[in-house]
């Protein structure tokens, strides 16, 4: 038995960063909202104490359970698929109110203009003869300059701290608030950069460097530099999440209804529109229709590419006819390619402060984004960055020794021990361009707990990605010996390296992607549903690829620009 | 004369062993004998003369010989050194069997729906649970002890014991269900955790692990030291006190 409640204005699926805009812009603007969200409910109070590292990284509080759905991952259409069955890094999604935004790093970035119109700039800077004919790269059907006022909403949103990058994307704004401090080891790094002819500039991020009040009236405090961020929720109050923010906004609003445990199985239409949601709440089992004026699909690039997947909405991706869009260009930070893929150095004659630190703290490079790297005669396209990142250095995370070293027993010990405040990380972020052979599907034998099947991961890496691995591993080690290291591993490998379960990442992108016609796309410069007016799908599922920045500045741009049209929307039907 | 028959015990349990394949519900030798007496005597308890059981302090391994090969393989990972505890001192052995009592040790959190397909597959596809696995690879290492050396791994000498873990670590022992590499990756894993994390968790007693690596745990706030430029060391802060503290700083209100 279904049960079908009274119909409101809005339905918005998911609370993390994207939903909780919409739900924040759409109430402002006067609208009723729901917003199901299938996780637990979570305030700032949860996390006064939660410093327990064995809790939320080793066992992963805040990512994702597993044990309802997950996704089945395979390299190429010939192989069965397995499900990821288990978490394997601290780099997945999360459910629960306020989504993975509870626990990110707050590393806000922009993408850059030779992004939006990659189609066009890839093939002006390489030459088309020098694009494979398989990497379906193509135009976001929107450019930076359309982009960068909501870009700047975002960051007034979130309050991120940071400095103009001398070589990043123009901005009609500086940074809401000043950047971090800098640690003796950012210095390291600066000074390093420096000298190798690089332009250092910290990591924006939204740990405030300062109290401060968004334009929404939200307050944060200053940031403690506590060490425990990214994977934690933030005690202090003092890094912005969608609960401190956007989600506090829309409650403020008395508009607001936010409903936990409520999975969305189904996004109903008729013709051309949708009419409502189908959820199961998962702790009673008993299932609803919600009607909606207007729907927003909110529920990560995984869980939105599913469930039009489900629903039956747009056209699959065939990977032999090539035809269709839902599912395909599905691109991501994979941990071994690029989030985990870095370079360690260990010191002997220096000692560092790695127990303290904030999520986005940090120093970075980007001259070897597209823009400014004259890669043209490379064996790979596109770009990356290069940062030293302090998070804080947990004790069981932090156990590195030299590859020489065996990793357990009495020599483990000793070198851990002595390497504890001597090992810094060059970490790397790779740009990925998508290919017509890595999609998501619905997985034709494994099945969630209501029956339905589970996504499909089908990826294979090929040589743009090992060449730039390759690459990337050669100058964070150059960066790390002007830092003055004494031994130099790299974590990856890239001539066996591949795709597994160990990859998935939550920085994955693509699968209902925007674009210039609805031929190419899924969605339009809104993340409006080409064929359906009243649908939405918003997040880093719109991206037709992930270039080499942190995705959650432009899902945040993005997200303000779409409720523009969600406004729009709903006023002419009204009238 | 006793030991002669323990031996000879142990050869036919470890062919049990073998044949029995996937679980046996019999188990390492010395008990097998103490369930002989036992159930000779009408003696339910089973409790090998000479070692001191605290059974309170253990809620899921209830054998004393599987908590001593757990508590000498632990060892030999972190060993007590010129640095301070080893992983026994550490409590690493109780942290581990609380793990395995928590719903980690059932693997909650993870997907377990069927099909399994690979039939020597890591931890991370194995049907069977951490527990199960814990608790396989626990009796192997003693049978390869017994196999090896003819005595059970908790009395073998430190260089068999490591030798015998090194064979786990490469694989050079079959495990039905999970490959001996991947369960001695997580067994490693988990003996780290159980140094370095909070002592809410039984381990890392008196915060010692931390204190070994001059790691401050949970404390309020770096900002004043961030830009120090040289190392700072700070006595380390659990997060009971934490709390405490926190709470003290910023009120009831919060809690």
């Amino acid at each position: 038995m279904t049960e079908k409640l009274p119909e409101t204005d809005v339905v918005i699926i998911g609370s993390g960063w994207a939903g909780g805009i919409a739900a924040a812009e759409l109430t402002k603007a006067g609208y009723q909202v729901i917003c199901l969200e299938r996780g637990p409910d979570r305030k700032r109070e949860d996390f006064i104490a939660s410093k327990d590292e064995l809790r939320y990284l080793a066992r992963h509080e805040l990512y994702k359970d597993l044990s309802d759905d997950t996704y089945t991952i395979r390299n190429n259409s010939d192989e069965e698929a397995i499900p990821l069955r288990r978490h394997q890094t601290d780099m997945l999604h999360d459910e629960g109110t306020g989504g993975t935004g509870v626990h990110w790093a707050g590393q806000t970035d922009r993408y850059l203009p030779f992004d939006f119109t990659i189609g066009d700039t890839l093939i002006e800077k390489y030459g088309k003869a020098n694009i494979p004919s398989n990497m379906t790269v193509q135009n976001w059907g929107i450019t930076y300059e359309e982009l960068e006022p909501y870009y700047h909403i975002f960051e007034q949103t979130v309050g991120v701290a940071g400095k103009q990058s001398p070589l990043g994307a123009a901005r009609s704004s500086d940074y809401p608030n000043p950047p971090m401090k800098e640690m003796p080891m950012m210095r390291l790094f600066r000074e390093a950069a420096e000298n190798l002819g690089y332009h250092p500039y910290p990591i924006p991020a939204a740990t405030m460097s300062q109290a401060y009040t968004n334009p929404d009236g939200e307050k944060m405090n200053a940031c403690e530099y506590c060490g425990f961020c990214s994977g934690y929720g933030c005690g202090y109050g003092a890094k912005a999440d969608p609960l401190n923010t956007v989600l506090s906004t829309a409650k403020k609003s008395g508009r607001f209804e936010l409903k936990n445990h409520a999975y969305v199985a189904r996004i109903l239409y008729e013709g051309n529109k949708a009419i409502g949601v189908r959820y199961i709440d998962t702790q009673t089992g008993k299932k609803y229709e919600q009607p909606a004026a207007l729907i927003v699909s909110a529920a990560f690039t995984f869980g939105n590419t599913r469930l039009l997947l489900l629903s039956g909405i747009g056209e699959p991706y065939h990977p032999e006819t090539k035809t269709g869009v839902i599912g395909k260009n599905m691109t991501a930070h994979y941990n071994n390619l690029s989030i985990k893929a870095g370079s360690v150095g260990f010191f002997n004659e220096k000692k560092f402060n790695s127990y303290a630190g904030a999520g986005g703290l940090g120093t970075v490079i980007d001259d070897f984004n597209p823009e400014n790297f004259n890669n043209e005669n490379a064996d790979f396209l596109h770009g990356f960055q290069l940062s030293i990142s302090q998070t804080g250095a947990g004790a069981i995370g932090n156990n590195q020794v030299p590859s020489n070293i065996p990793s357990w027993g009495k020599d483990f010990k000793d070198a851990s021990l002595y390497y504890t405040h001597r090992n810094l990380t060059v970490g790397t972020l790779n740009s990925c361009l998508p290919r017509d052979h890595n999609y998501m599907d619905l997985d034709p034998v494994y099945k969630d707990s209501f029956g339905d099947p589970l996504l499909r991961l089908t990826v294979q890496y090929t040589d743009q990605e090992r060449n730039m691995l390759r690459f990337t591993n050669e100058k964070s080690q150059e960066l790390l010996q002007e830092m003055g290291a004494d031994i130099i591993d790299s974590a990856e490998n890239p001539e066996d390296i591949e795709f597994t379960p160990y990859s998935v990442h939550n920085h994955t992108v693509g699968g209902v992607m925007m674009g210039e016609s609805p031929y190419t796309s899924a969605v339009n410069n809104y993340s409006q549903m080409w064929e359906m007016d009243n649908l939405f799908i918003l997040g880093g599922s719109s991206f037709p690829h992930s270039s080499c920045y942190n995705p959650t500045g432009t899902i945040g741009a993005l997200a303000y620009r779409a409720t523009e049209r969600m406004i729009q929307y709903l006023q002419s039907n009204e009238g | 004369m006793l030991t002669k028959n323990v031996h000879h015990h142990h050869t036919i349990q470890e062919k049990k062993w073998k044949s029995a394949g996937k679980v046996t519900s019999i188990f390492l030798g010395a008990f097998a004998i103490g369930s002989v007496i036992g159930s000779v005597l009408g003696i339910k308890t089973v409790k090998a003369p000479g070692h001191k059981w605290a059974p309170n302090e253990r809620l899921f391994l209830k054998k004393r010989k599987e908590f001593a090969v757990l508590e000498q393989a632990v060892e030999r990972i972190y060993p007590t050194d010129q640095h301070g505890p080893g992983a026994i001192q550490l409590r690493v052995p109780h942290f581990i069997d609380k793990q395995l009592a928590s719903s980690w040790g059932i693997n909650a959190k993870d997907y377990r729906k069927p099909p399994f397909v690979n039939e020597q597959p890591e931890v991370g596809q194995s049907a069977l649970t951490i527990r199960e696995i814990f608790m396989k690879g626990l009796r192997k290492m003693n049978a390869v002890s017994l196999a090896m050396y003819q005595v059970s791994f908790d009395q073998a000498s430190e260089e068999q014991q490591i030798n015998i873990l090194k064979k786990f670590e490469n694989n050079e022992v079959e495990l039905s269900g999970v490959q001996a590499g991947s369960f001695f990756t997580l067994l490693r894993e988990t003996t780290l955790e159980g140094v370095y994390a909070d002592p809410l968790y039984d381990g890392n007693k008196n915060m010692a692990g931390w204190k070994m690596k001059a790691y401050p745990g949970a404390r309020y706030s770096y900002k004043e030291i961030v830009e120090h430029p040289d190392f700072v060391c700070l006595d380390p802060v659990d997060v009971t006190r934490h709390r405490q503290l926190f709470l003290e700083k910023e009120g009831e209100n919060h809690d």
